[in-house]
């Protein structure tokens, strides 16, 4: 059919295409590549037909696309939308009355399409959703009880409530999909006018099916799966983990319940005690009046947070059943943090920062200084050995714990606000200068700039070499431990450290 | 008795509890990694009880800005492995995953005398929570009050599950929970076998293996100043199973055994 044809067939055939709408909102359009396909408004018809979601639901569960073609009613007459919603409802009884004539001349069991798909396909637990592409994890929940309070498969079933199905792998044809829509009891179904027979043996064999997989037992796990190792009276068990999107499906129910509750409750609440006043004409009242609604939320506040987490990526159908909307918006529940220490960064705008060694740390200091003393060719030099004996033990300990402290002083000072007078300034260099008496010494400018390269190190190594000169005092001559060659030598051995900090 | 502190730096630490569930509370991974440093310290601690205090978490979650709202985005990382249809790493698919960098100090309560140094080194090699363990500095204790008092600021963690007991929804009672008390959340504190064991091909160090579900309860945070006084041996955390479900607790009255009896 060409271009021209096509475009005045869907004009005549407007009403049609908007009642086959397909889609979970039922808002996709048929397809332009599959209307070119028609030949006349006969096959047209048929293509729009085998769009909408009722007749799909028949064609695919019981792959009656074939019989279909060659039994479908003829075309409505054009432009004429009641005749096209009766040519609907015409394929729909055709469909329906075709399955049970089927069925009961034997030629079709619902039951034994159901249980085979369910086999197939079926599962409550998939490695899938650790790993698209792990393999044979698929287990359905167990009937066992338990006594703990823990929310899990076996508490939620004590308590009569289904874990949904999920897929441990994709269905091309589509029947698994249409299996669940109907144990889900789906609208769908009923819309589709699904004898009541047809969906008895279809959940019968589902049934069937699950009790017959549940005693399966995988005989390889997957190396993408993780493993976590469990002590038990013999040794070890290790135990694999395995996620259920039907699990994430009661989550994400729970969660819109609790919000929808919440926001029921304000707006019982909001609503006036006394009866409304007469409403006045007028542009003036009408603006109170939509003011008023304005300021009421019109949908429920998210009170839980949800965070991304892609399982699956962009085509969430590898991995789950269960739309991305429930299986990759996690919940996220946070922890106390600790406040930003204010203290610090304002005390760091006036004065320079210092670093005060402990006591534990100058004590083991002095006895890797002893120890190094000790070898000549060590202790006398500031060679690249000696450097690298140097940067170890006590010295790297004291060196990390500094560096941490003046990347945790950088962070915390470029995240707070200093009060400058009535307004809040942000700290940086210009504001050390206004406010200290003497300028910034390079370290302080290090840490307002957040830069960390070599000037940092020589502004750290120089602090710490004048930091132990000062305080690794000898106990028995009040002297400093550290002679000219010794500071030289530290001084590479702290900048040394901090390169691979 | 014997007590040791630990005042541990985690990096990229998991905050996955299921796949619906993130928080930056892995006290499961916690619990256990206690039990890993038992058995790898020469001669063993004789471990009897874990005390977990939380001091502080960064999760790595980006407040990017999106048409005038804050939006929170996980930080994700990149796949390692070229492949071909991707021209340069950079193009290499997005691993989902959720991490923290945490700040916890650890109780240990133990049968012998522990040596920093050793525990110390022996804590740097090894994971906490899938993260990296950056620092840890550990002081020993003769008396619980003594490790107690040299905590000086932190959350103690209870496992607060009992409020689900007897609802008609566990789902949204743990949501309800939640929402309920401050700083109430929801962690995985145990596995429940979906199969009894049997040896696999493919198991790690082939022992026998099982396929899990988690079972998700409900931790609650209480300032260490307020708790200090509650805490004795009985509400330490320890682990066991239940039948064939593994738990951690430090629920007094939970009696938990050394050994797993299928119940399937």
């Amino acid at each position: 059919m060409d271009q021209e044809t096509l475009a005045q067939m869907k004009l005549d055939y407007a009403g049609l295409l908007a009642l086959c709408k397909s889609g979970s909102s039922r808002t996709t359009p048929v397809p332009d590549d599959k209307l070119k396909k028609a030949v006349d408004p006969h096959s047209f018809c048929l293509i729009c037909a085998s769009n909408k979601p009722e007749i799909d639901f028949y064609l695919k569960l019981f792959s009656m696309q074939d019989w279909f073609a060659g039994h479908a009613p003829p075309a409505p007459p054009r432009g004429d939308d009641a005749a096209a919603r009766a040519y609907l409802d015409a394929c729909i009884d055709s469909l329906s009355s075709e399955v049970m004539r089927r069925m009961d001349a034997g030629q079709c069991d619902p039951a034994l399409i159901a249980s085979e798909a369910v086999l197939d396909c079926g599962t409550h637990f998939s490695g899938k959703l650790i790993h698209s592409d792990a393999n044979g994890a698929a287990m359905f929940a167990p009937a066992a009880g338990t006594t703990q309070p823990h929310v899990s498969s076996r508490s939620l079933a004590a308590r009569g409530i289904r874990l949904p199905l999920d897929q441990s792998k994709l269905d091309n044809k589509g029947v698994y999909q249409r299996v669940i829509k109907v144990l889900n009891q789906d609208a769908l179904v009923a819309q589709a006018r699904v004898p009541a027979s047809v969906i008895a043996a279809i959940e019968a064999g589902a049934a069937r099916a699950i009790k017959q997989a549940g005693q399966r037992r995988p005989s390889v796990v997957d190396h993408r799966l993780r493993q976590v190792l469990l002590p038990t009276a013999e040794g070890y068990l290790a135990v694999s983990p395995l996620a259920a999107g039907g699990w994430c499906v009661l989550a994400d129910q729970a969660a819109r319940a609790v919000e929808m509750a919440q926001f029921l409750q304000e707006q019982d609440h909001a609503e006036p005690p006394e009866s409304p006043q007469p409403k006045k004409k007028g542009r003036k009242t009408k603006d109170i009046a939509a003011n008023d609604t304005a300021s009421q939320p019109k949908k429920p506040r998210r009170l839980f947070e949800r965070l991304e987490f892609p399982v699956g990526g962009a085509i969430v159908r590898n991995a789950s059943i269960h739309p991305a909307r429930a299986v990759q918006n996690p919940l996220y529940f946070g922890v106390p943090q600790r406040q930003v220490d204010l203290r610090a960064a304002w005390s760091f705008v006036s004065a320079p920062v210092r670093l005060f060694l402990t006591q534990a740390e100058l004590e083991k200091f002095a006895a890797q200084h002893a120890q190094i003393r000790d070898y000549d060719s060590i202790g006398q030099s500031s060679s690249i050995t000696a450097v690298g004996v140097q940067a170890s033990g006590a010295l790297a300990a004291i060196v990390y714990r500094q560096h941490r402290r003046m990347m945790e002083l950088s962070a915390v000072v470029s995240e707070a606000d200093y009060p400058n007078g009535e307004t809040r300034v942000s700290i940086d260099e210009a504001l050390l200068r206004a406010k200290r008496s003497e300028p910034p010494s390079e370290l302080d400018l290090c840490i307002v700039r957040r830069s960390f390269g070599a000037e940092y190190r020589a502004a750290m190594a120089q602090a710490i070499t004048d930091a132990l000169y000062r305080c690794a005092i000898d106990k028995k001559t009040q002297a400093p431990l550290l002679r000219a060659i010794d500071r030289e030598r530290i001084s590479r051995a702290v900048e040394k450290l901090l390169e691979s900090a | 008795m014997n007590y040791v502190t630990i005042a541990l730096r985690a990096s990229k630490t998991s905050m996955l509890q299921n796949l619906s569930i993130l928080s930056p509370a892995p006290v499961f991974a916690a619990v256990m990694a206690m039990h890993a440093l038992d058995k790898k310290i020469h001669g063993g601690l004789g471990l009897q009880g874990v005390g977990l205090i939380h001091q502080n978490a960064q999760p790595w979650i980006e407040h990017l800005e999106d048409k005038g709202y804050l939006q929170s985005e996980i930080v994700h990382r990149r796949g390692a492995v070229l492949f071909d249809s991707a021209p340069d790493p950079s193009q290499n698919s997005m691993q989902p995953m959720a991490l923290a960098d945490l700040e916890w100090t650890i109780l240990l309560a133990c049968d012998r005398v522990g040596n920093p140094a050793e525990i110390e080194n022996t804590l740097l090699n090894m994971r906490f929570a899938g993260g990296d363990v950056r620092s840890a500095s550990v002081r020993c204790f003769e008396d619980m009050d003594g490790a107690l008092r040299s905590i000086r600021r932190g959350f103690w963690i209870d496992d607060d599950s009992d409020v689900l007991a007897g609802a008609d929804d566990p789902m949204a009672a743990l949501l309800q929970a939640q929402r309920s008390a401050p700083w109430r959340v929801p962690a995985n504190l145990g596995y429940a076998l979906l199969e009894p064991p049997a040896p696999r091909k493919g198991a790690r160090d082939a022992h026998p293996h099982a396929f899990a579900e988690h079972m998700i309860g409900l931790l609650r945070y209480t300032p260490i100043h307020q708790a200090r006084e509650t805490i004795s041996l009985a509400n330490l955390w320890r682990y066991g199973w239940d039948a064939d479900q593994f738990l951690v607790t430090n629920r007094p009255g939970v009696s938990l055994s050394p050994a797993c009896f299928p119940s399937i």
